[in-house]
């Protein structure tokens, strides 16, 4: 089973056999608990809603592509499942219709940081993320720590490509002001 | 780790105990077939209403008669539009893009985009239906014998007020102006103040056919300006409507 993709093993779950599910959980946990936890503090409600967000995957499996990638499918699920949550807490509805979304943007080239600097933004995005709207906060987790490319993004908060980009870039300019406010070493 | 087996365990207990369950593949077929129907119901929607507004506008009211007033002319027609479908139309674009943009081809560009690309497509689309003769079939059915559930729109907008435009016949023509006669009804007759040497720059005669702006008051309107046109179709009925 270690050799499947996950796309095989989400193709046997939906063929029938069912105790499959427990491998993609193995796979998917602690990257699920991980990005809950940039939107939620409290333990009980991360552990609540991860175990939500598995719950739906399994119900809606047949509905999943294999020939799609199943990181993007489980993390829609994820992020719609967050936003839900996050409305209900915040009674702050997200509008269809985002200023960003409209037009288009003349950043839409995916950028290929270094490793180092790749990492030096991770570091940074645990220490500062909280400050950062949801907005910018998700993508800069999607794409820093979790690793997904822009169009994979894209897919997961259903926003342009170049929406992405922009987002990634006033993301970027907000966790360096909001580390140096904390005296917080960020390098770019 | 305890936490993590924990988490693995409870959800494949409930698998097993059946109390979370796969949705079946119809579920999903049926659910697509129902957003499938309901966008063909909006774009079908959409292109009758536009193609309606055409056909009101252009074709049922020869508002097109009102373009040779210039920006007078077009500012006319603008008022005179029927509103309250534009708003229905507007609101089933709105609607129509919001289930556009489930798609990847749509939510991955700029929503502007797919907000023009429709807008175009539903114009030419509705241009089109409106050139054909659709809406006159069906505005000749209602008037055999009423059209069950659309009937009464064509008889709502049968006539647009179009505001301060006058139509009528040339009967008199005279140093301060003229007098015209309602195309389909003779028995009344308005009499029109123009301003100095406007009857020798539009060459005016009896006989001419005129659609005019103005300001009535009573039985005499203050001419704004005028055009002269050949077909009577933008007459038909229009006089009637302006003395109610």
């Amino acid at each position: 089973m270690q050799n499947k993709t996950d796309e095989a093993i989400a193709a046997m779950v939906q063929s029938g056999d069912l105790e499959s599910f427990s491998f993609l959980v193995e796979r998917y946990e602690n990257k699920i608990k991980r990005y809950a936890r940039k939107f939620m503090t409290n333990a009980e409600d991360i552990k609540d809603i991860t175990q939500d967000i598995f719950i739906k995957t399994y119900t809606n499996i047949k509905s999943f592509d294999v020939d799609k990638k199943f990181s993007s499918w489980i993390y829609r699920i994820a992020h719609n499942e967050l936003i839900n949550a996050l409305k209900k807490k915040e009674r702050n509805p997200l509008l269809f219709f985002d200023a960003d979304t409209l037009f288009p943007h003349p950043i839409s080239r995916e950028e290929t940081d270094k490793k180092t600097i790749r990492d030096e933004i991770k570091k940074s995005i645990n220490k500062c993320l909280d400050e950062i709207p949801l907005k910018y906060r998700e993508p800069l987790v999607l794409f820093y720590i979790e690793g997904l490319n822009y169009g994979e993004i894209a897919d997961v908060m259903r926003v342009p490509v170049s929406t992405v980009g922009v987002r990634l870039k006033r993301g970027r300019r907000m966790l360096k002001a909001i580390c140096d406010n904390l005296n917080i070493n960020y390098e770019r | 780790m305890n936490d993590k087996h924990s988490l693995k365990e409870e959800i494949l207990n409930k698998i097993k105990h059946d109390e979370i369950k796969m949705k079946p593949k119809i579920h999903y077929v049926l659910r697509i077939i129902a957003f499938i129907f309901f966008m063909i119901l909006f774009f079908v929607g959409i292109v009758y209403f536009l193609s309606f507004i055409f056909f009101v506008v252009f074709k049922m009211n020869s508002g097109s008669a009102l373009v040779g007033f210039g920006f007078r002319g077009v500012e006319t027609i603008f008022f005179s539009l029927p509103w309250a479908l534009i708003l229905v139309v507007l609101v089933f674009v709105i609607i129509f893009e919001i289930m556009l943009a489930r798609f990847k081809f749509a939510y991955r560009r700029p929503v502007i985009y797919s907000l023009l690309g429709i807008i175009i497509l539903f114009f030419v689309l509705s241009f089109c239906v409106h050139r054909t003769s659709f809406h006159t079939n069906l505005f000749m059915l209602n008037k055999e014998g009423g059209l069950p559930a659309i009937g009464p729109l064509y008889e709502t907008y049968e006539h647009v007020d179009f505001r301060n435009v006058y139509c009528g016949i040339v009967t008199d023509v005279n140093e301060n102006g003229f007098e015209i006669q309602w195309i389909d009804n003779p028995d009344i007759e308005f009499e029109v103040s123009v301003p100095p040497d406007f009857i020798k720059h539009k060459d005016l005669n009896t006989g001419d056919v005129v659609i005019l702006i103005g300001e009535r008051n009573d039985t005499v309107i203050s001419l704004v300006d005028l055009t002269k046109i050949d077909s009577e179709d933008f007459c038909i009925h229009r006089g009637n409507i302006r003395l109610k």
